[in-house]
């Protein structure tokens, strides 16, 4: 009755229909649109607790990059080891996109409470740098728990003492990065990872 | 004459199709750039104190708890609205700011989750919207709220400590 044409178009506008009408996440330029935004913000995993970022930053991980998004004077009066400073007021600047989009490497925006950092993810993840997260808390916390906390209890178990044991070599390795002029870092890390090298039976 | 409503049968989906396909409200209406800007003025997120200014100047102005719907039963700040914020869809964002022209201030359990709302709404076009400074405790809040005229803003941005160099280092 309908011409192959016929039959053939009429099933192509049924299935561009099809697909126009699927929700999607992102924009022709990659960044998110709002129904992309809206899952984003209600996905797990966005957030690192201070924790989490004491191990990485033992650990010297290459997969994550902290990221200090307050302003460069509190950036220099302290930050924790690794960090580069990007202020939120910068962070949509093309010039760090190498840094923020980088698939291989995720970066951990942190401020001193939770506001900066999730200005920053925000805007960051809207523009379609995907795989940023955040420091829970900030640098509050991390005062509060890598820095000043002690154990209290009567017997440690395994788990809080590998914690303990991350905390501790956070806290020396934060304070003296934060206590040497910059001079210095380059040997120092040079030593700690030769040292570190040695102590894993390495062969440098 | 079959040909002409064949291509009628064709043409008006497709028409269809174009109009479903265009931006329509999916798309955001001010950019990453736009928002930073309107960040840097921090004029969005008000406290306790300018809230009250507010509401006994714009008697329309509005509190929208965006916590889900058993937090805001159990206790929420008087004469809120409740703006689930958990699965949210476009649509219902649209619904809920539809025609309102007095302002509406967002709060959540902490202030950072409402911003990122207000930014999110801020984006796609929504006006008029504020943050209000909940504090550390939004519950302390909501039961000393006639109490409460707190000038706090931003908090937790504050250092709650100082940094205590080591000056005796060794490598």
């Amino acid at each position: 009755m309908f011409s192959i044409r016929f039959q053939v178009s009429a099933i192509l506008v049924l299935l561009a229909g099809f697909l126009i009408l699927l929700p999607e996440s992102r924009q022709s330029s990659g960044e998110l649109n709002v129904h992309g935004m809206l899952e984003a913000m209600n996905e797990s995993g966005q957030s690192l607790s201070v924790d989490q970022v004491a191990r990485m930053v033992v650990n010297e991980d290459t997969t994550m990059l902290l990221v200090d998004v307050r302003d460069p004077d509190a950036y220099r009066a302290v930050h924790i080891p690794g960090a580069i400073n990007i202020p939120v007021s910068d962070i949509l600047n093309p010039d760090w996109s190498g840094y923020l989009n980088d698939p291989e490497v995720r970066p951990v925006f942190y401020s001193n409470g939770n506001t900066l950092s999730s200005e920053a993810w925000m805007l960051c993840t809207q523009k379609g740098y995907a795989g940023s997260m955040i420091m829970q808390d900030g640098m509050n916390e991390w005062y509060r728990e890598v820095m000043e906390s002690t154990f209290t209890g009567d017997r440690i178990n395994a788990a809080e003492n590998a914690r303990f044991e991350v905390r501790y070599r956070a806290r020396d390795f934060f304070t003296r990065m934060n206590s040497m002029p910059d001079s210095l870092k380059t040997t120092f890390l040079e030593v700690k990872r030769k040292k570190e090298a040695e102590l894993v039976g390495g062969c440098e | 004459m079959m040909k002409k409503y064949l291509f009628l049968i064709l043409i008006i989906p497709l028409i269809i199709l174009i109009i479903l396909a265009l931006p329509g409200n999916k798309s955001f209406r001010f950019s990453g750039e736009n928002i930073l800007e309107q960040i840097g003025r921090k004029t969005h997120i008000i406290s306790v104190h300018k809230f009250k200014q507010m509401k006994a100047g714009e008697s329309g102005i509005h509190l929208v708890d965006l916590r889900d719907g058993n937090d805001f039963a159990q206790g929420h700040l008087p004469g809120a609205l409740n703006l689930p914020a958990e699965n949210l869809s476009t649509g219902d964002i649209h619904r809920f700011f539809e025609g309102t022209e007095t302002a509406r201030v967002l709060y959540a359990g902490e202030t950072y989750i409402s911003e990122r709302y207000w930014i999110l709404f801020t984006q796609m076009g929504i006006g008029n919207l504020y943050v209000l400074e909940t504090g550390p405790e939004l519950d302390s809040l909501i039961m000393q709220w006639d109490n409460d005229s707190s000038r706090r803003i931003l908090v937790d941005e504050d250092p709650a400590f100082t940094f205590q160099p080591d000056t005796a280092f060794t490598f």
